[in-house]
């Protein structure tokens, strides 16, 4: 009858196959990214196995395996992942195994870091510091081989 | 319970606005895909699109949970398309609830929309206006 066809129907790929609701639903993997969009403000901890992008406000601590931060975002609290991408305003710890630092980011804190890449106008105010430690970064997913991989071959 | 829904529509204020899913590339659209946990509050003006799991309050123009997506928490919008399950209460001038739909809390609507098969815990409260900027939640 109003069998989602504004929702369903314009988006079948966002669409899981109908299974029963149990609550809470086991964690899944989503190829597609999750969007805190830019008029989104979020006031508490976002943790996620997969991709994240963050364009709002978040006011809180992020945990996930890849993380982007978008022009205009903010976030005040920590960003622990496997591969960080700044282009917003950050206060406080970035801890992942690849940062990047793009030309319009601002950064107020300690950056903990395998590999770093600056790009020129950026703001950091702070300390860039290497992790030694394979095991240091807490993460939510489950070991990415992949990029373990290619830091060591690096 | 079968509402007069025809009835419910003709005293629809003006105000109320008509179901809109924005772009979903727009800056208005948030995407909670199924491997991510929110816990704290969420606040927008746009839209929320939840396949994961939200432990707090959201507050937004119109949120769609799918059949995945587990709100722990009060829901505040304009529009509130319920497909999954959400433990705690909804505030919201529009709410529809899906086939697959669980609500275990108070559904305060001025409109409402319940598909067969949904499982409703709670009360459905009318109400001649639902302003999800005034709620103290």
């Amino acid at each position: 009858m109003f069998q989602s066809n504004k929702t369903a129907d314009s988006q079948p790929k966002t669409e899981a196959a109908p299974a029963a609701p149990s609550a809470p639903a086991p964690l899944r993997s989503g190829a597609e990214p999750s969007i805190i969009s830019a008029d989104l403000r979020v006031v508490g901890d976002l943790h996620c196995s997969g991709e994240l992008q963050v364009k709002g406000n978040v006011e809180g601590d992020i945990k996930s395996r890849s993380v982007t931060i978008g022009e205009g975002a903010q976030v005040q609290g920590s960003v622990m992942a496997d591969s960080v991408h700044i282009s917003g305003t950050i206060k406080g710890q970035i801890e992942s195994q690849a940062v990047t630092v793009a030309r319009t980011a601002r950064v107020q804190g300690d950056i903990l870091h395998e590999t770093l890449a600056v790009e020129a106008g950026a703001y950091l105010d702070g300390s860039c510091r290497r992790l030694e430690t394979k095991a240091a970064p807490a993460r939510p997913a489950a070991p990415k081989p992949e990029v373990k991989k290619a830091v060591a071959a690096s | 319970m079968v509402l007069n829904l025809g009835a419910v529509r003709r005293q629809k204020p003006g105000r109320a606005r008509e179901p809109l899913w924005p772009d979903a590339a727009g800056d208005t659209y948030t995407v909670i895909r199924a491997d991510m946990v929110v816990v704290g509050d969420l606040r927008t003006d746009g839209h929320i699109e939840l396949n994961g799991r939200i432990e707090g309050t959201t507050n937004s123009r119109s949120i769609l949970v799918r059949e995945d997506g587990w709100i722990e928490g009060t829901v505040l919008a304009d529009l509130a398309e319920i497909r999954g399950t959400v433990v705690g209460a909804v505030r919201a001038m529009t709410v529809i609830v899906g086939t697959n739909a669980r609500v275990h809390g108070s559904i305060f609507h001025n409109s409402l929309t319940i598909e067969p098969g949904a499982q409703l815990e709670g009360r459905r409260p009318w109400r001649p206006n639902i302003d999800r900027m005034q709620d103290p939640a």
